[in-house]
């Protein structure tokens, strides 16, 4: 695989490649202790089944930590409901922390292969975007050093880019146009709601008492149900 | 889009029309801009939105719409010889040519959607820029990053200006970023063109590179027989 190809289908949780893990990341809280949480990786470092013997008509999931779903036990994301419900596999590529750029990236990188029917997009936050460097992917966003001690090299690429709304507006102008584009390409149906389309329900009601919970994932995939009957 | 933001329509070109003018000529478009090939005149007539092309703001008829860096807008060459301007002399249909010195493939996607519903062309043509160049809205103007200007950013006392330049550091830097970068415009020119039902027809600047070099008027970008060189591959995809 080229360096180019590899960034293409770069997911950062290369360590826990066919693992399962307690905590995606080091202070990953655990406020709701009643959930019960695990992290199972496959070979791509992607928390969803293996994609490589499949034959079966299947659909693609993309997104940021609400699809990984992070804090939520992985039956109940919104890509496994609408996998039960609509009785077909959904691969679920969705990164923590992901960004518009991580959806179109990954959809360029790995649609081809995995060769959809129907994509499923919940848009992350418009604020954040992606940098390649060093041979991985950053994400940078605009709320991050306010939440975290930002390294002086990130806190620099966030001056730059973040301070003008413009800029992330016009991003994620061009990734839905992208995105739109390469399925239009690929000839899969595409399906895609914001992040916080159902912004408040079960808010904080993740494992990590910071993402929304089971109910948020319920009512995300209520929704595109709702597309899907359109 | 009527609550667009003013970016979208951004030249920087624009400053220099200034007041009730519609049109300015200018014999130079930058203070550093040199005079290698004294034989060739011209000077650069900007309609009153700061792009080398007619005023389209009463256009009813059919147009066309042309974009991409200085190759587009001519530095250096004579308005008639401009591919844009040989298309034109061709289809018999006007192109408005907005071109921007150092634009970038973002260039080519921003000034796309901030003027293609006012303009309302059937056709866009795109000479695409280098890919490794990119834009990014700063106080109250675009700014333009090319891979050339980063030393000097470095080597600036201007701390601000030295934020920017680490951040093209590690972006140019990477072939990756720029690239995908690319592919992103690229994709974000068809979907804006297909869901106007306009025909687009895109060449790459780097493919034409090697065509008629340093023979415009400041000896540094491509001469008229570059321009020619693209018109007419602009018109064979028209043929086909």
């Amino acid at each position: 695989m080229s360096d180019m190809e590899r960034l293409y289908k770069y997911s950062k949780y290369q360590d826990y490649k066919n693992s399962t893990v307690a905590k995606i990341f080091g202070n990953e809280e655990i406020v709701n202790k009643e959930l019960v949480v695990n992290y199972k990786f496959n070979e791509h470092g992607f928390r969803t089944k293996s994609w490589e013997d499949n034959k079966e008509e299947c659909y693609v999931a993309f997104g940021c930590s609400n699809t990984l779903g992070v804090g939520t036990p992985e039956h109940l994301r919104w890509s496994n409901i609408l996998e039960e419900t609509l009785a077909k596999p959904i691969f679920n590529l969705g990164i923590g922390h992901g960004s518009a750029d991580t959806v179109t990236r990954l959809a360029k990188g790995w649609l081809h292969e995995i060769k959809p029917t129907k994509v499923f997009v919940l848009w992350p936050p418009q604020s954040r975007w992606e940098v390649a460097t060093k041979n991985r992917i950053l994400t940078v966003s605009a709320t991050q050093p306010r939440e975290q001690h930002f390294p002086e090299d990130l806190a620099k690429l966030h001056y730059v880019s973040m301070d003008e709304t413009f800029n992330f507006r016009i991003n994620s102008l061009r990734n839905k146009y992208t995105l739109k584009v390469i399925c239009e390409d690929l000839g899969i149906d595409l399906y895609t709601l914001k992040y916080d389309t159902c912004k408040g329900i079960d808010r904080n009601g993740a494992r990590d008492g910071k993402h929304s919970g089971p109910l948020y994932q319920r009512a995300i995939a209520d929704k595109f149900i709702n597309l899907l009957d359109k | 889009m009527s609550d667009q933001h003013p970016y979208y329509k951004f030249s920087k070109y624009s400053h220099l029309v200034t007041g009730e003018q519609q049109y300015i000529s200018l014999h130079k478009l930058g203070r550093h801009e040199a005079v290698a090939n004294p034989e060739i005149k011209l000077d650069y007539k900007l309609n009153q939105y700061g792009f080398r092309t007619k005023d389209w703001t009463d256009n009813k008829d059919e147009c066309y719409m042309a974009l991409g860096c200085s190759n587009t807008l001519g530095i250096g060459t004579p308005e008639e010889n401009r591919w844009s301007n040989l298309v034109e002399e061709h289809t018999g249909v006007t192109v408005y040519n907005l071109g921007i010195g150092g634009g970038a493939p973002d260039t080519v996607t921003r000034l796309l959607l901030g003027w293609v519903d006012e303009i309302k062309p059937t056709k866009v043509f795109v000479l695409w820029p280098n890919h490794n160049r990119w834009e990014l809205g700063k106080s109250d103007r675009i700014a333009l990053y090319l891979p050339s200007t980063v030393s000097s950013i470095v080597n600036s006392n201007n701390t601000p200006k030295k934020f920017g330049a680490d951040y093209l550091m590690q972006y140019l830097g990477e072939d990756f970023n720029s690239e995908i970068n690319m592919i992103r415009n690229n994709y974000t020119l068809k979907g804006i063109c297909e869901e106007r039902n306009i025909d687009c027809y895109a060449l790459k600047v780097a493919d034409f590179r090697h065509t008629d070099l340093n023979n415009a008027r400041d000896g540094k970008h491509n001469g008229a027989l570059f321009q020619k060189a693209i018109a007419d591959e602009f018109i064979k995809l028209l043929e086909q």
